[in-house]
């Protein structure tokens, strides 16, 4: 989603209403894997999926295409999520819990399914939350190094470098979890 | 022409060899795996409705709210009434009265009454319920004599004002005061001035003082003599005029 003529939310300013249905569309679905990636539940990643558009839509006016717009929405969802975050630990006396009562396996159980998805969701799982968020910035929402160092607030070498050992942590974690799904005898496919 | 934006997996460090093959496959499944996830069926309607609330703003909510007008009208006055206050004493043009504090002397001088003898200051045993029996006839008499030796004590200090406090020794002369001379008994009674000393006499010095007194003329008889047996038998008011 590249900045300039094509970006929507400049479109939507310039008066096409239409523009604003397309960047849901197009956008919406990101956010909520990036919301469920993040340990949030379905009903949360729709609340915090639509709360940022809410707020694309309030500060329209202030809008400036200076980057890319996805990195624009995603820097808004990482603060949704880490007030979301921030609100639960304070309701809850300090415990990061769930949002709701998770009837989904959890990722040892999703990782003795055997499923090739369900071993490197349930990796990711494991890894820190710091990790798990550059790794979904830098890596799985593809966006460049520079956004994700001025979203997370880190120098763009040291993302560059975590980006690395964050691969490294996680294909260890993947490497902890595939002989547990291949004693299961369900196991399948190969990192490398 | 702007640098070309750094990006997965481009950047990884190529001195890692192998590896880093290794860990592009990783990201790139990583990616291929990242499916995007489909939206309810009811998310923009939803969304639509979120969109068209009002969302907060204090302008308004003033506008709408009394209470919260009035709460902020306190904030606002209490956050500037201060400082205001300070800048308006500091200004030069406003001349400060210093309060004056004002206290008249008494012009009256007391009546001075003399009197022939000072009057006997009585002991007054106090109420202690349990302690009837500490407080008897023995203790007035002995607080009595304490008053007595006070007294004499005075005097004597107001006749000798002279007197150097460093020839008071610290402890008793004697214990034992049955050979004692007449000198030592006047110097005794001096030392027990200058210290302060009020407590009753010991009974070897009481006797040697009262057997002085029944062989020698009152006329002779050393004034201190005089004072002890007046705080030893307190006969009548204090001696005036002194003793010494």
């Amino acid at each position: 989603m590249q900045p300039g003529p094509d970006d929507l939310l400049v479109r939507f300013q310039a008066g096409d209403a239409a523009a604003f249905d397309q960047l849901v569309s197009e956008m919406g679905p990101r956010l909520k894997g990036y919301f469920l990636r993040q340990g949030a539940q379905n009903a949360t990643a729709e609340d915090l999926t639509q709360l940022v558009f809410v707020r694309v839509f309030q500060a329209r006016q202030r809008y400036k295409s200076s980057g890319r717009l996805d990195a624009y929405l995603l820097r808004i969802a990482h603060n949704l999520w880490i007030d979301s975050r921030r609100r639960k630990r304070f309701l809850t006396g300090g415990d990061d819990l769930p949002d709701a009562v998770d009837s989904s396996p959890g990722p040892a159980e999703e990782a003795v399914a055997g499923d090739r998805a369900s071993v490197l969701r349930a990796a990711l799982g494991r890894l820190p939350v710091e990790t798990r968020e550059l790794l979904e910035l830098a890596v799985l929402q593809r966006l460049p190094y520079q956004e994700v160092s001025e979203i997370l607030d880190i120098p763009v070498g040291t993302v560059k470098s975590r980006v690395y050992y964050s691969l490294r942590k996680l294909r260890d974690k993947l490497a902890v979890l595939e002989p547990e799904a291949d004693q299961d005898g369900t196991s399948s496919g190969s990192l490398s | 022409m702007e640098p070309r934006p750094e990006a997965f997996p481009e950047s990884l460090p190529t001195e890692a060899g192998a590896e880093v093959e290794d860990l592009r496959t990783l990201g790139a499944e990583l990616q291929q795996w990242a499916n995007e996830v489909p939206l309810s069926a009811g998310f923009s309607e939803s969304l639509r409705g979120r969109m068209e609330e009002r969302p907060w703003e204090l302008r308004i909510a003033l506008r709408e709210r009394p209470l919260l007008r009035v709460a902020a009208a306190l904030l606002v006055i209490s956050t500037i009434a201060a400082p205001v206050s300070a800048l308006v004493l500091l200004l030069p043009g406003l001349e400060r009265s210093d309060p004056m504090i004002m206290m008249e002397l008494p012009v009256q001088v007391p009546d001075v009454v003399l009197e022939e003898a000072r009057p006997e200051i009585p002991a007054i045993p106090p109420s202690v319920p349990g302690f009837d029996s500490a407080f008897d006839a023995d203790w007035q008499a002995s607080v009595a004599q304490s008053n007595r030796t006070a007294v004499m004590q005075a005097q004597w200090l107001q006749a000798r004002s002279d007197a150097d406090p460093a020839v008071a020794a610290p402890a008793p002369a004697h214990l034992e005061w049955t050979h004692a001379s007449l000198a030592e008994l006047v110097l005794e009674f001096e030392r027990r001035a200058l210290l302060g000393i009020t407590t009753p006499l010991p009974g070897s010095l009481v006797e040697l003082i009262e057997s002085i007194l029944a062989d020698t003329p009152a006329a002779d008889c050393p004034a201190a003599l005089r004072a002890w047996h007046w705080i030893l038998h307190g006969d009548g008011p204090p001696p005036v005029p002194q003793v010494f």
